[in-house]
């Protein structure tokens, strides 16, 4: 089964994406910040991708994507931004970081899941 | 500019008003963890649903001839999947009234710390304005602060740039 880890620090965020992925038939991990989202990286063996927010404490979603990238088990790994930061500095800066993509909130469950197919495929 | 009365009044009334902020937020967050679990209920109800179809019907005939059930069943998933669309929200609501208490926290240590010069002080307001901008999450955020607080360079100006440089709503970009 496809593994997805989904990071954010909004418990209902979490869910909403949790719930979206689980009704596809993934089976999803969940973190509400960057270092945590971390420590389950270095502590595991690789998900298939990584859901994240920005805006989040301890550890923002901009340094999580640069920190996955240092390990060599996610040097590979797709690593989806989901945020409500829509400028393009940020984004350039998410992309220079190595994401994968950028999701804009609110997002539509349809357009996630076809997307996310598209990436794990 | 020197602290005076008036601008220790003013420093109270933004802490009161930050405060209150975080208790509105603070007040609704057991109501949007329980519609949250709700929603959590129907997809597992909808799972349900669609496991037991699959043990008593024929995939095939379903598919080609989708019934009252089946387009039931279908319209839930839409009418969930619009709900969680909907929720997320109050999400950024969250994120636009932290990134207002940044502001008018940034406004009040101002304020409490006494400014320097009139250059100095233009600069700190004009900083503390501009962050707010570019944090703001949407284009009727930012045209609203534009029409009040105008920058200094003209309102239109930045509203127009900010308008080509942020994404829509619900957009989704692979690089």
């Amino acid at each position: 089964m496809i593994k997805i880890l989904a990071v954010d620090d909004s418990p209902s965020m979490r869910q909403m994406v949790g719930v979206t992925l689980k009704s596809a038939g993934y089976e999803v991990l969940e973190a509400c910040d960057g270092r945590e989202a971390l420590n389950i990286a270095k502590d595991q063996a690789a998900v298939d991708l990584v859901i994240t927010d920005i805006n989040m404490p301890n550890m923002d979603g901009i340094t999580l994507v640069r920190e996955l990238r240092l390990l060599p088990h996610y040097r590979g790994v797709p690593l989806l931004v989901l945020t409500t930061e829509a400028s393009a500095q940020k984004k350039l800066e998410g992309k220079a970081a190595g994401a994968t993509g950028w999701v804009v909130k609110p997002f539509s469950p349809d357009r996630l899941l076809a997307t996310i197919a598209r990436i794990v495929a | 500019m020197e602290r005076t009365s008036q601008s220790i009044d003013a420093v109270q009334a933004i802490a009161a008003s930050v405060a209150q902020i975080e208790l509105a937020v603070r007040d609704v967050q057991p109501s949007v963890e329980v519609l949250g679990l709700l929603i959590t209920d129907m997809a597992t109800g909808l799972g349900e649903l669609r496991a037991a179809r699959r043990h008593n019907a024929y995939p095939e005939e379903i598919a080609v001839f989708p019934d009252a059930f089946d387009r039931g069943v279908t319209k839930l998933e839409k009418q969930m999947h619009d709900s969680i669309t909907q929720l997320q929200f109050y999400d950024r609501l969250v994120q636009h009234l932290g990134h207002v208490q940044d502001y008018l926290s940034g406004v009040a240590s101002q304020l409490a710390g006494g400014l320097g010069d009139a250059a100095g002080e233009e600069d700190v307001w004009e900083a503390l304005r501009s962050r707010l901008h570019v944090r703001l999450i949407s284009q009727a955020q930012r045209d609203l602060l534009d029409a009040i607080l105008p920058p200094p360079d003209g309102g239109q100006l930045s509203s127009r740039l900010a308008r080509e440089e942020h994404a829509a709503l619900g957009t989704i970009e692979l690089f």
